[in-house]
């Protein structure tokens, strides 16, 4: 039996994100990640297989998996991938939970206040030192250590309990 | 647990890397999703049909969509007291001179405006989407509630008259958490910051490190300190309430917890 079109678009708000994540791992590219997400996803829904899937969230992850590695093949990445980009030690279910927690970060990272996020990401991301942004944004270099120290802060404490549930 | 810990750090690197904001949205997509393909299955040569013609559609007017996806919205008052709704129903009263701003995805994944001049605030309960107000000197954050803010060239002002909300000026960047009663002012030029209730009055002078409380309960004193020395205080959970009314020049964090539980015989620590 097939999926309703509310248990699809409960499948699609829950693995969305790590499954863009997921992607990301093999192409390094967030607009390439949501095409293959988003074509995996149409893939699904008009060609359920008739019997049924036993675990939806494991053919999604093994259907980007596949569409990723035959996208690799086609060689129609637009950048470059990384020497080992692609980590073969890690099994489905490592790759899921990996997905998984980078996708709780990602939202987390969302809902960091703007100032805050702005300057975590300078400093995290595009690798500024705290002076630099500083003179940038025209603030103390005490304010910047001190927004960049409790975004880690928040995103530490927010993602605790499940960390500690998935983990410990 | 180092090797979940080395996990956690990895994946916080890789996100870091590539995050891009507003992207990998399953609301968003969806409805992208959603409008782009039929979601029958069985009668895929209509939905092919339909397809087509709705990418044509979309090509024909897709300059127009583009420019008006991101346009902000401007609201101003020529009057006091002049009253807008916004899209989640929040209402803002604005006084003469006033403006108020937000961008046309108002509400997608949070409720974010940027104001000058003075406005009171009567927002709409959403616990998901926090009401966030902006001024060129200060961030209020609410999730339901009633307030005035009041911006100046010189800072921000913030009154509350019900609910809570979080006030983080520019500079320095220290959030405090205001309730029904409270006040919180922020003075760009001497970078100080008062926050008054009507039993307790908390100060921060940071050009001059000083700190000044008035009857302020130890947990609030703590939790700014955490937040100006980026550090992790302990507190007995019987002394969380004991309040202490003091000033402090130019003290480092150990010398203050020093004199705290020195003056009330508390136990505070700093954790290593």
């Amino acid at each position: 039996m097939g999926l309703s079109k509310k248990e699809f678009s409960a499948y699609f708000h829950a693995y969305y994100r790590p499954l863009c994540l997921h992607a990301l791992h093999y192409l390094g590219n967030t607009d390439e990640s949501e095409d293959i997400v988003q074509e995996t996803f149409a893939n699904l829904w008009s060609k359920q297989p008739s019997g049924g899937i036993q675990s939806v969230k494991a053919y999604l992850f093994g259907a980007v998996r596949n569409n990723c590695l035959a996208k690799i093949r086609d060689a129609k990445t637009t950048v470059p991938l990384e020497p080992g980009y692609i980590d073969d030690s890690l099994t489905i279910e490592e790759e899921q939970e990996r997905a998984d927690m980078e996708s709780r970060i990602w939202k987390m990272i969302d809902e960091l206040p703007e100032r805050r996020r702005e300057i975590f990401l300078l400093a995290k991301r595009d690798g500024l030192r705290y002076k630099e942004i500083a003179d940038l944004t025209g603030l103390s270099v005490k304010t910047v250590e001190s927004h960049v120290a409790r975004a880690m802060q928040q995103l530490r404490q927010k993602d605790r309990g499940a960390y500690l549930f998935f983990f410990a | 647990m180092e090797d979940n810990e080395r996990k956690w750090k990895e994946a916080i690197g890789f996100v870091t890397k590539h995050y891009k904001e507003n992207r990998f949205n399953p609301d968003t997509a969806w409805k992208q999703f959603a409008r782009n393909r039929t979601l029958s299955p069985g009668i895929k040569k209509q939905a092919v049909f339909y397809r087509v013609a709705a990418v044509i559609i979309v090509l024909l007017i897709s300059g127009i969509v583009y420019f008006s996806a991101n346009r902000n919205e401007t609201l101003l008052a020529s009057i006091d007291g002049t009253v807008y709704l916004l899209p989640d129903s929040t209402r803002a009263i604005l006084q003469k001179d006033a403006r108020l701003e937000f961008n046309s995805r108002f509400g997608e994944t949070n409720r974010s405006v940027k104001m000058r001049g003075q406005i009171h605030f009567d927002v709409a309960h959403d616990l998901r989407k926090p009401f966030i107000v902006i001024t060129p000197t200060a961030t209020v954050r609410v999730t339901g509630t009633s307030f005035e803010v009041d911006e100046s060239g010189n800072g921000t002002q913030l009154r509350v008259t019900s609910g809570n909300v979080s006030f983080t000026p520019i500079d320095p960047s220290l959030s405090f958490a205001c309730t029904a009663g409270m006040s919180a002012t922020y003075d760009a030029a001497a970078k100080t910051i008062a926050v008054v209730s009507p039993e307790t009055r908390l100060s921060v002078d940071a050009m001059n490190e000083t700190f000044a409380f008035e009857n302020v309960p130890l947990k609030d004193v703590a939790d700014l300190l955490e937040q100006f020395f980026s550090a992790t205080l302990s507190i007995p959970e019987e002394e969380r309430e004991w309040t202490i009314t003091t000033t402090f020049n130019r003290q480092d964090l150990h010398g203050i917890i020093e004199i705290i539980n020195l003056t009330l015989d508390s136990h505070i620590r700093v954790a290593e």
